[in-house]
C-alpha cells in the first residue's frame, strides 16, 4: 500500500510540457529517489504534490485520500513536508525561531488566545521551545540555535532547512537536492542521517537528487525524468546503468550527419587561417 | 552563572552550560550594583511620563493624551507595514472612523464610553477586514492605491454623513465618568497603551506573530509550514484595524469632539512617516515616534520666538508648527532610508536592550540585513 501516489499528472506552462503522464508511488517507510537531468521536471512534479502547482490532468493521492484540489497548507496539516531547492527558511530570523514557527500546526491554541497570553498558549510554547532544542540536538545544530540564519553556510542551512521540516511533524518528507553545496563527505553523512531520521520518525521520502553515490546507498527505489516524462524507474543500480539514463545524463551518442558538419566545419575553419 | 571556557576543565563545565537555560546564557544577570542605575533611569522615565504630566495645564496634557494615542496608532499600522509588510495610505479613515463611531454611539445612542470604544475597536476591525481581503488579491503598491482611495472615499463620503458625524459642526464626544478631567484621562490612555502593547508583545510571542513574519519574509515557505497565509493576513489586518479604531476613539474624547476635516491624506502619510521613523518592528521606537509626532507642534511652541519668526518668512500659505510633522517628517524618513532603516528604535535599542537588563552595546542595532529591504512599497 503505499502513502503518496501520484496517477498520471500532467502540467503544461506556455510551450512547454513540464511533466507528461508522470505516475510515481512511494511505500510505506520507503526512500524514492528522482533523478533526471537540468529541467527534467523533478521540481515541477514537487511542486505539484505539495500543491504549490495544479496539474493539468491526473491525480495525487496520499493515504487514499485524493488531495489534488487541496491547499498547501493542508497538504502540510495531512502531514507532506517539503525542503526547497533554494533552502526553504525564513532567513530574518535565528534557527531556534525557524524551529518553533515550523511548529504552527503544534501549537494547540487559538491566534486570540495566544495575544491574550492564556496559561495554555505559554504551555505550549514553552513545549515548542523544547522540540526546537531537540530537533537542533538531532541534526547537530545546538550551538546555531541563537544564530540568524542569513549567513550560514549553505551545507548548514541545508541541515537546519531538514530539522525545520521535520518539526512540521510530517509523515512523508519530499528533499529537493538535500545534498546539494556539499562536499561528498558531507554528502555521505546526510545519507546516515536520512537512514537515520527515517528509522526514529517513521518517514517515508522522496528525495531529489544528483549525487548518484548517495541515491544508490540510501535509496530503495528511483524513478529517473527527462523532458518531463518517466524515462524509467526501478532499483537504483539498475536505474543507473540503464542505458537511456546514462544517456540522457550524458548525451546521446553523436549523430554521423552531425559529426561530417562539424569536420566540414572546421576543414574550413582550418584553410580560412 | 557566567561560565567561561577554561581549558582543562572541560567535561564539567560542559554540563554545566548544558544545564543553563538558553535564555539565561546568552544574557548576563547585572548584579545589585548593576541594578541601581537602571533603576534610576526607569525611575526618571515613568518620572516624566507619570509625575511630569501632574504640574501642566490642561491644554498640555491633552496633547500627551494624544501623544499616547498616536502611540496606538504607530503600533496598529506597524501590525501592517512591519509585520505583514503591506501599506495602508488610508490609514487616517481607519482611526477617523473609529473616533466617529465612539462619538455617536456616546452622543447619539446615549450608551456608554466602554461601549463606544467597543464599537470603535469593532467597526475598525470590520473596515480592517474588507481592505485585507483586497490585500489578498493585489499587493505593495498596487494595494496602497487601493487605501488611498478608501481614505479618500472616506473622506468624500462616509464623514459627511450629518447624522453620522454631526455635519460641519463635528460631534460631540464627552470624556466618560470617573474620566472627565484632563489628567484622569490622561492616565486611562495610557493604560490602553499598555493593554495594545501587551497584546503586541504576545502576539509576536505566540505563533500568530511568527506566522506573519514567516509569511512576510516568504509566503511559499510558510504554508508548507501548514500555515493559511490568507487566514493570518486577515487576522493581522483585524488586530491592526482593532487597534486603529480603538486609538480613534481614545483621540475623539480627549478632543470632546471630532470633525470630519481632520482625518485627510496629511494624517494618513503623518501616521506612516512616524511609524517608520519610529522603527517598524520596534515597540518602544513605535511608541517614541507615535509621541514624539504628536508632541512635535507642541514642543517647538515651546521654543521662544520662533512663531514670531514663522510669520516674517514669505511663504505662499501661513507657517505655523502644526505644519512641523509634514516638513519634519520626510526630512527624518530621508536620514531613515540613507542611514538608519531601523529608526528610532534602531537607535534606541542599545539603551532600551541596557534598561532591560542586558549589557551595554553601542554596536548592536538588532537589524538584520534581510529585514533592510522592508521600505519597500
Amino acid at each position: 500500500m503505499s502513502v503518496l501516489e501520484t496517477i498520471d499528472l500532467s502540467i503544461r506552462f506556455g510551450g512547454v510540457q513540464a511533466n507528461r503522464d508522470v505516475s510515481v508511488s512511494v511505500g510505506e517507510l520507503e526512500i524514492v529517489g528522482v533523478i533526471g537531468p537540468n529541467g527534467a521536471g523533478k521540481t515541477t512534479l514537487f511542486n505539484m504534490i505539495t500543491g504549490f502547482y495544479t496539474p493539468d490532468t491526473g491525480r495525487i493521492i496520499y493515504r487514499g485520500q485524493d488531495i489534488t484540489g487541496l491547499a498547501v497548507h493542508e497538504r502540510a496539516q495531512l502531514g507532506l513536508g517539503r525542503t526547497f531547492q533554494n533552502v526553504g527558511l525564513v532567513k530574518g530570523a535565528t534557527v531556534r525561531d525557524n524551529l518553533i514557527t515550523a511548529q504552527y500546526l503544534q501549537a494547540d491554541y487559538g491566534l486570540v488566545s495566544g495575544m491574550l497570553g492564556s496559561n495554555r498558549s505559554r504551555r505550549s510554547e514553552r513545549q515548542l521551545r523544547a522540540r526546537a532544542d531537540l530537533l537542533a540536538e538531532s541534526l547537530g545544530l545546538a550551538d546555531l540555535l541563537d544564530t540568524q540564519v542569513a549567513g550560514l553556510p549553505y551545507g548548514t542551512l541545508k541541515r537546519a532547512e531538514i530539522a525545520t521540516v521535520l518539526a512540521t511533524d510530517p509523515d512523508v518528507l519530499l528533499l529537493d537536492e538535500p545534498s546539494s553545496g556539499m562536499g561528498p563527505e558531507e554528502a555521505h553523512q546526510l545519507g546516515d542521517t536520512l537512514l537515520e531520521l527515517r528509522r526514529t520518525f517513521g518517514l517515508s521520502i522522496v528525495m531529489i537528487e544528483h549525487h548518484v553515490p548517495l541515491v544508490v546507498r540510501v535509496c530503495d527505489y528511483v524513478y529517473c525524468l527527462d523532458f518531463g516524462q518517466l524515462l524509467t524507474h526501478g532499483l537504483p543500480n539498475d536505474v543507473r546503468n540503464h542505458p537511456q539514463v546514462v544517456a540522457a545524463y550524458l548525451g546521446e551518442d553523436p549523430d554521423p550527419e552531425v559529426l561530417a558538419l562539424e569536420e566540414q566545419l572546421e576543414s574550413l575553419v582550418e584553410g580560412g587561417s | 552563572m557566567t561560565v567561561t571556557s577554561a581549558d582543562g576543565a572541560g567535561p564539567v563545565q560542559e554540563v554545566l552550560v548544558d544545564d543553563v537555560a538558553p535564555a539565561a546564557r546568552d544574557r548576563a544577570r547585572p548584579g545589585l550594583l548593576g541594578w541601581i542605575p537602571r533603576l534610576v533611569v526607569w525611575a526618571g522615565l515613568a518620572y516624566v511620563v507619570l509625575v511630569l504630566p501632574l504640574g501642566r495645564s490642561a491644554i498640555d496634557v491633552q496633547t500627551f493624551t494624544r501623544a499616547a494615542c498616536y502611540a496606538i496608532v504607530a503600533l496598529s499600522l506597524n501590525v501592517l507595514l512591519g509585520y505583514v509588510g503591506q501599506i495602508s495610505l488610508g490609514h487616517a479613515a481607519f482611526v477617523g472612523i473609529g473616533a466617529f463611531m465612539s462619538a455617536y454611539m456616546m452622543t447619539v445612542q446615549g450608551q456608554s464610553f466602554w461601549v463606544g470604544v467597543l464599537a470603535a475597536a469593532g467597526i475598525g476591525a470590520a473596515q480592517a477586514l474588507v481592505l485585507g481581503g483586497v490585500s489578498l488579491r493585489i499587493r505593495g503598491l498596487y494595494f496602497a492605491l487601493v487605501t488611498l482611495a478608501y481614505g479618500l472615499v472616506a473622506e468624500q463620503n462616509i464623514f459627511q454623513i450629518a447624522s453620522f458625524t454631526g455635519g460641519g459642526a463635528g460631534q460631540r464626544a464627552p470624556k466618560p465618568d470617573w474620566f472627565e478631567s484632563e489628567w484622569r484621562y490622561y492616565y486611562l490612555c495610557l493604560a490602553f497603551l499598555a493593554l495594545v502593547l501587551f497584546l503586541d508583545w504576545r502576539l509576536m510571542k505566540t505563533k500568530g506573530g511568527r506566522a506573519l513574519l514567516a509569511l512576510r519574509e516568504n509566503p511559499r515557505v510558510a504554508s508548507t509550514f501548514g500555515i493559511n497565509v490568507r487566514m493570518a493576513t486577515l487576522f493581522a489586518f483585524v488586530v491592526s484595524g482593532t487597534f486603529a479604531g480603538l486609538a480613534g476613539a481614545l483621540i475623539a474624547h480627549n478632543d470632546l469632539s471630532v470633525s470630519a476635516d481632520v482625518w485627510n491624506f496629511n494624517l494618513s502619510l503623518v501616521f506612516i512617516i512616524m511609524t517608520v521613523v519610529g522603527g517598524l518592528r520596534s515597540r518602544y521606537g513605535l511608541v517614541i515616534g507615535g509621541a514624539f509626532f504628536a508632541l512635535m507642534p507642541y514642543l517647538l511652541h515651546q521654543i521662544p520666538g520662533l512663531e514670531n519668526g514663522l510669520s516674517k518668512i514669505p511663504a505662499p500659505f501661513d507657517l505655523t508648527p502644526e505644519l512641523a510633522p509634514l516638513v519634519i517628517g520626510p526630512l527624518l524618513l530621508l536620514v531613515n532610508l540613507i542611514q538608519f532603516p531601523g529608526g528610532i528604535g534602531q537607535q534606541v535599542r542599545p539603551v532600551a536592550r541596557w534598561l532591560g537588563g542586558h549589557r551595554f552595546d553601542p554596536h548592536d542595532r538588532g537589524l538584520k540585513e534581510v529585514q533592510i529591504t522592508d521600505v519597500r512599497a
